[in-house]
């Protein structure tokens, strides 16, 4: 069973600080090494919640970018600095999410109003070269990739979540194991017997 | 201890939490692990659910190229490192000030249409950027050293869209006359540094976002529509944008010596940054605004 600790010894957690201070004085080396620690993480739960990598890199960008603007924002009492960088992560990424979402429906409604689609532009090189690649993490639906990321990425118990999103527990656990289920029917045999 | 005996209908729903650590209830975890010693299916799903994790996780991480946008957005002027209590009043006059900006170009714009009424040529999109980004682009022209760059298109059509770019590479859109696609009204400028294809803004319907950051090491400009990959307008630019220096990855290519357009029917390479602008990137600088 993975579980995701967000329990740090005191010196990492000294050595956040340091960063921390070091970025508040406009040290771009500070945010450099601040990235490579910890980008990763950011960039799992934004693609976990976006599905796509692509929108998922530009959380990436955005988090960076607004924790460089604005380093006091962290506050070492409510938690590390991963968790700091990754909440930000979760918050941008449901504000993305929800918006491709409806994005995604007036566009259809407009496509469906306007009659038969456009044919691909040219040099379009199959699947592969549009913009969008589809990914297992997108066959998830949007309520079920939230209750897993807050459980995945920031160690919130089921309970946890439920009461972060105000529903029942019991629609918590649904929607985690939907989603589990949903993704270990995308592992194909060969990555099963890989991962096995 | 909330549930001392679980149902097998209970066991089940838990089991996904289980697989990612959401079950902390020291009763619930001994329950459940007692069922999966008995259980061999039981055990064989929670085997799929921890196989399924590996999907959560990237390998590769993000792309090269988001810490070279990043890089070249913090070697501008930090603006918003004030105390709390300032950033929190800016922001108040921030937002009455887009308030009034709002309203004045809904106005005129009420004005424009009453005075000349509707353009003829609907087809084209010229982008009326907010007041303070256009206050700012009209600057960025006479600032020494900008670059002047047109992106045209590659077929020979009349599509173009004028930028001015700072030496510090932050840009603007001055002009922008794309013909409108049916339906794919969304319309992406985009840099092309070290072999990848990265966002710089999205132009089009709604907010028009008319400022963008440069990459360091770019060396091609285009505008790509909808979620094809293929440049309506485009050019080559004559020198390597700046770099600056912290660390991490991402390398700029060289560039051509003069602005070109892409060759027709090229594909650009994978876009690696679409869809969302970014507000922290668009914006310009506050000593411009």
């Amino acid at each position: 069973v993975v579980t995701v600790s967000d329990k740090r010894s005191p010196s990492v957690v000294d050595d956040d600080d340091d960063l921390v201070n070091a970025v508040a004085r406009g040290d771009a080396e500070a945010l450099a090494a601040i990235y490579r620690e910890h980008s990763n993480g950011v960039f799992e739960m934004a693609r976990t919640l976006v599905g796509q990598r692509t929108i998922a890199e530009e959380v990436v960008q955005d988090v960076f970018l607004r924790f460089w603007n604005n380093p006091e924002r962290f506050d070492r009492r409510r938690g590390t600095l991963r968790t700091y960088l990754i909440t930000l992560a979760y918050g941008r990424s449901i504000d993305i999410a929800r918006s491709e979402t409806s994005r995604r429906r007036r566009e259809e409604r407009e496509a469906r109003l306007a009659g038969p689609a456009d044919a691909p532009s040219e040099g379009l090189d199959g699947a592969t070269s549009a913009i969008e690649i589809r990914t297992a993490l997108e066959g998830l639906r949007e309520p079920e990739r939230e209750a897993i990321a807050l459980a995945y990425f920031l160690g919130y118990s089921y309970r946890e979540v439920a009461s972060r999103l105000g529903v029942p527990e019991g629609t918590i656990k649904n929607r985690i194991r939907a989603g589990l289920s949903r993704l270990r029917d995308e592992l194909t045999p060969t990555e099963a017997a890989v991962l096995t | 201890v909330t549930n001392p005996t679980l149902s097998p209908n209970e066991l089940h729903e838990l089991l996904g939490a289980y697989a990612i650590g959401a079950v902390v209830d020291p009763a619930e975890r001994s329950q459940i692990t007692r069922w999966l010693a008995e259980d061999d299916s039981a055990r064989a799903e929670l085997d799929g659910f921890v196989r399924a994790t590996s999907l959560l996780h990237s390998t590769e991480g993000p792309s090269p190229a988001v810490w070279t946008a990043i890089e070249s957005a913090i070697s501008q002027p930090r603006n918003n490192v004030v105390p709390i209590e300032e950033g929190a009043r800016r922001r108040v006059r921030r937002q009455l000030a887009t308030r009034v900006a709002v309203a004045a170009v809904a106005i005129a714009a009420a004005i424009a249409v009453a005075v000349w009424g509707v353009p003829s040529d609907s087809r084209s999109l010229p982008t009326k950027p907010a007041s303070d980004v256009q206050r700012a682009a009209e600057q960025a022209k006479k600032v020494e050293g900008a670059q002047r760059i047109s992106l045209v298109s590659p077929t020979g059509g009349n599509d173009k869209v004028d930028l001015v770019v700072l030496p510090n590479g932050q840009g603007y859109v001055l002009s922008d006359r794309i013909a409108r696609v049916a339906n794919r009204t969304t319309r992406r400028l985009v840099a092309v540094t070290g072999g990848v294809t990265v966002l710089l803004a999205k132009l089009g319907t709604g907010v028009a976002v008319t400022a963008f950051q440069l990459p360091s090491g770019a060396n091609q400009l285009a505008v790509v529509i909808g979620t094809a990959n293929v440049p309506v307008v485009s050019a080559v630019l004559p020198t390597p944008t700046p770099t600056n220096g912290a660390t991490p990855p991402g390398t700029p290519a060289p560039a051509p010596s003069t602005p070109t357009p892409v060759a027709p029917g090229i594909t650009l390479p994978h876009i690696t940054l679409p869809g969302i602008s970014l507000p922290l990137l668009v914006l310009p600088p506050l000593g411009l605004l």
